[in-house]
């Protein structure tokens, strides 16, 4: 359980993070979304243990990260540009890892290396951008770290390895009940991988919500009338959004669909759907006018 | 199962071999060449074993480059070391592993140690083998050898130290070693420009007496350049160590209290920037005062100008450098209130004037020294002879209260250039045991009738001149050296004949007059007393006035061989009048040559009257040039009205 109440960090003058409030759950893979500048990467290097916070506090499992070495041996961060020593070969890479973290495994190494087909003896420098991310997947992974923090790791990816790369998380994830924090500049690009969603905002967690839970609870109403929209019905219903095209009316609504659905029949429209709602939607239409702001990042 | 981590990582340690080796390798390649290469070359046969020292393997094998080496590679050892702290990317890294900041700081710190001083232990070994082979004894010993060793690796290790220390400071590796440079100067450049500049601010500030205290010991790269000429001491050693482990502390704690965030910050540590920047401000405007007092020849307008560019040229460098652009000329506040704050404190201390005008009260006095020769050399060897005792009788006390009095009056006074300045020190000792200590430059003629007395008196002159210090037991030889062309030279090692001469020359001394001692200086036979183990002290001259000491020489027939008499001179020409050429000795020759009414004089009795009677100096009123037998060598001397033989006034 990862953990940050009241984090704050400033750089010179630039408060780049004002009262971070976060929790995530052992075994999740939480996405943090949020544009160029909102605070994502001094989020993730002080859950890294690499900076430290101003005020507030960061711990996993009640423990503070910062200098805490028995808890940053289960910890691996992936930058957002992957760094080796100059002139380092995967192999020295690996072997400097091995040294690092006790939980290291040659035979993971080995099995991931032969996976993505990665010749060993090269300099990793020499390598593309691409296939540098990839080694640092394989030299992440050999460590079995039991949370993985990754700074928007699928940028630069084909979306073949892109999809290599999400089976193999996911796999640990099920297999070892790895925990993983993402980020991303676009929530579509990890939908699909996260269970949690954080919306990150000029240095504020805007909203936090369980991916599942959110479906399940927004939905697109179309209505139209002979005459106007009951208000009854608009004072039962709790509306996040409305708008009029023509005749047909269309909500945003939040609750459950069946209770939704048998309200709306006793007041018998003439057109009646529920349509499916996609994730930008909801968050955007969820955070109301910020959401509008932020359209860019939840799209 | 989790392997076990042990506090010692061998992968840290190669991953810093393969970053840092190179340095390492090219150092011991440069040393490999400066000695045991160049020991292969020597031919024994053409080595003189004359002067042996102890740092004969700095002196004579080519000092340059060891100093280049020895003063560079510490600190781009460093420099390449901490790179990882400098570049974010590596900076993430490094952090984000599970590694202590303590045990990285230690790891790398002592890793870059080793790869500093392993050269110096490999060059030593092999000089070692090639000592004991080819039997190099009659040109150093393995002590040398140590000697050598360790003096290298304490200044390296000090200079690599303190760019570690440096290197927690700042987040840009270019910054990184231009810092350690400063830091590592500063000591020495500080205090000089400090001193500088307080002797052009507070009239009388005696800066060249602390600047004799060997001031370069304080900064390792100033000493560094005095290895060849001098013995590292013990002490000095141990101040450096001592120095070095203070500063390996220092960056351990800066560094676990720096952010890694100030990578590619100039200044990392917030609070410092503030220090930093006016600290440079406050260095270069003393350097600009410094400037423009010197080639402006001391003008009041220029200094100002010089005080004011400097500081405005400081700021914002510094502000430049911090901010990472030179756009920065809006950021004046700082400015400002820097300007206010000098201009306050400047303005302060001019008008109250507490230490220009202080002169101490005549009741609080216990002694003073007078002098323009050295006051805080080290007392070592025949120093201790130069070194002027304290005077304290009370008429003395007084005329030196009085004379400093004077000078202080006379500050503003315009003081003509043409003549001869010096610089005198005057040093009270009070008698609750602090000391006043001023230094003026001061044109000796003006102040003749206070010099006069206190010269004159017989405690100054057992407390000043050399010749009452020395103990007759300890004078191995007397030298007595003619000037000129005739190679007269006189050595007396006889005790007895030694105890005669130098007795003969007190008395001489303490009878002699300020006058006569201003007048006939710097014209006779030298005199040098060799002492026992202790090196050769300057005792002064024979003068004409030296009545006793010359009588002496004559009873001994030793004065044909000792100084210049009649015998030595073909002729005399003397010219009275006004000469217009100052510069060359030769031109004014020339010049007396060509002028009418000249007086030549053959006859020895006459040429000895005037060897008597000149002074060496040749502004006096009556020139003479006279003309030695032999080499076409010849002297001007001139005489003034009194001093005069009655043939030479008759004829003019």
């Amino acid at each position: 359980m990862i953990e940050m109440s009241n984090v704050s960090k400033q750089f010179d003058r630039f408060q780049a993070l004002e009262n971070v409030n976060l929790s995530i759950q052992k075994g999740s893979i939480y996405g943090l979304i949020g544009s160029n500048g909102a605070g994502k990467t001094t989020l993730i290097k002080l859950l890294a243990g690499i900076y430290r916070q101003d005020k507030g506090k960061i711990s996993i499992d009640g423990k503070p990260v910062y200098e805490n070495t028995s808890l940053k041996q289960n910890i691996f961060y992936i930058p957002d540009q992957p760094f080796v020593f100059s002139h380092y070969t995967t192999k020295q890479m690996a072997r400097f890892y091995k040294s690092c973290y006790p939980s290291w495994s040659e035979e993971r190494f080995e099995k991931l290396a032969k996976l993505f087909e990665v010749n060993l003896q090269k300099k990793i420098q020499t390598f593309s951008k691409g296939w540098q991310r990839q080694i640092s997947f394989i030299l992440a992974l050999a460590c079995n770290p039991e949370i993985l923090i990754l700074d928007e790791p699928l940028d630069g990816l084909d979306p073949v390895v892109r999809k290599k790369v999400k089976n193999l998380l996911i796999h640990d994830v099920a297999e070892r009940e790895m925990t993983i924090l993402i980020s991303s500049h676009n929530l579509r690009e990890v939908e699909d991988l996260c269970d949690h969603i954080g919306i990150i905002h000029k240095g504020s967690i805007i909203i936090e919500k369980e991916l599942d839970e959110l479906k399940s609870d927004t939905h697109k109403v179309q209505l139209a009338y002979r005459d106007t929209v009951p208000n009854k019905l608009l004072r039962s219903l709790k509306i996040l959004h409305s708008e009029k095209r023509g005749s047909v009316s269309i909500f945003i609504v939040k609750g459950e669909e069946d209770s939704i659905a048998k309200q709306i029949r006793e007041t018998n429209p003439v057109i009646f759907d529920i349509l499916p709602l996609t994730l930008e939607e909801i968050f955007i239409y969820e955070m109301g006018d910020i959401g509008y702001a932020i359209k860019s990042v939840v799209v | 199962m989790p392997s076990k981590v042990s506090w010692f990582n061998i992968e840290i340690m190669k991953q810093i071999a393969r970053s840092t080796g190179w340095i390492s390798i090219v150092y011991f390649l440069g040393l490999l060449l400066i000695l045991p290469i160049r020991l292969l070359t020597l031919n024994l046969d053409d080595w003189r074993l004359n002067d042996h020292n102890r740092h004969v393997l700095f002196q004579q094998f080519t000092f340059e480059f060891q100093l280049a080496m020895l003063v560079s590679v510490p600190v781009i050892l460093a420099v390449f070391l901490f790179r990882f702290l400098h570049v974010k990317q590596s900076a993430d890294l490094m952090h984000s592993l599970p590694l202590k900041r303590e045990k990285i700081f230690h790891h790398y710190a002592l890793t870059g140690m080793v790869f500093l001083l392993a050269p110096v232990a490999a060059i030593t070994l092999i000089t070692i083998v090639i000592h004991a082979a080819l039997d190099f004894d009659q040109v150093f010993s393995l002590t040398d050898l140590f000697y050598w060793a360790g003096t290298t690796s304490t200044i390296a290790v000090l200079l690599y130290t303190a760019t570690v220390l440096i290197a927690m400071m700042t987040g840009i590796s270019v910054v990184h070693a231009v810092l350690s440079y400063i830091f590592l100067f500063f000591p020495f450049g500080f205090i000089q420009l400090l001193f500088y500049n307080l002797k052009i601010l507070l009239y009388g500030f005696p800066s060249t007496t602390y600047l004799e205290s060997q001031l370069e010991k304080i900064s390792p790269l100033t000493y560094a350049t005095t290895l060849n000429g001098r013995v590292f001491q013990w002490g000095d050693a141990v101040g450096y160590l001592v120095a070095a482990i203070i500063f390996y502390v220092l960056a351990l704690l800066f560094y676990q209290k720096r952010n890694v965030e100030q990578a590619s910050e100039a200044i990392a540590i917030p609070k410092l920037r503030a220090i930093f920047k006016y600290g440079v401000t406050f260095c270069t405007m003393l350097v600009g005062a410094a400037y423009f007092n010197e080639v402006s020849n001391y003008s009041l307008a220029w200094l100002i100008f010089g005080y004011v560019m400097g500081a405005v040229f400081g700021y914002f460098i510094a502000e430049m450098v911090l901010q990472k652009t030179w756009r920065v000329f809006a950021r004046v506040k700082g400015l400002a209130v820097y300007a206010a704050v000098v201009a306050i404190l400047v303005m302060g201390v001019k008008t109250l004037g507490i230490y220009e005008n202080k002169v101490p009260s005549i009741a609080d006095i216990q002694s003073v020294q007078l002098t323009n020769g050295p006051l805080y050399t080290s007392a070592d060897g025949v120093n201790y002879y130069y070194r002027m005792k304290p005077l304290t009788e009370q008429a003395n006390i007084a005329t030196v209260r009085k004379l400093h009095q004077q000078i202080l009056d006379d500050r503003n006074l315009n003081r003509p250039n043409n003549e001869i300045e010096s610089d005198y020190f005057i040093r009270y000792t009070l008698k609750n045991g602090r000391h006043v200590t001023r230094e003026y430059r001061i044109n000796e003629r003006l102040y003749e009738d206070f010099f006069k007395p206190i010269l004159e008196s017989k405690e100054y002159k057992l407390a000043a001149n050399p010749l009452f210090k020395v103990k007759d037991s300890r004078i191995k030889t007397m030298n007595i050296r003619a000037n000129g062309p005739s190679n007269k030279e006189l050595v007396l090692s006889d005790p007895q004949e030694i105890k005669e001469a130098i007795h003969a020359l007190r008395e001489d001394v303490l009878a002699e007059s300020y006058a006569d001692s201003l007048y006939f200086q710097g014209r006779g036979s030298s005199i040098e007393l060799a002492l026992e183990g202790e090196g050769t002290v300057y005792a002064g001259e024979v003068k004409p006035v030296y009545l006793h000491f010359i009588r002496w020489l004559e009873e001994k027939q030793l004065l044909e061989r000792t100084v210049i008499t009649a015998e030595d001179i073909s002729h005399v020409l003397v010219v009275k009048g006004e000469t217009t050429n100052t510069d060359s000795v030769d031109e004014l020759k020339r010049e007396l040559e060509g002028k009418n009414n000249s007086l030549n004089i053959k006859k020895n009795g006459q040429i000895k009257e005037l060897l008597d009677q000149a002074s060496s100096s040749s502004d006096k009123e009556f020139k003479a040039i006279f003309y030695y037998k032999f080499g076409g060598y010849y002297e001007i001397m001139s005489f003034d009205e009194e001093h005069a033989p009655d043939f030479v006034l008759k004829h003019f």
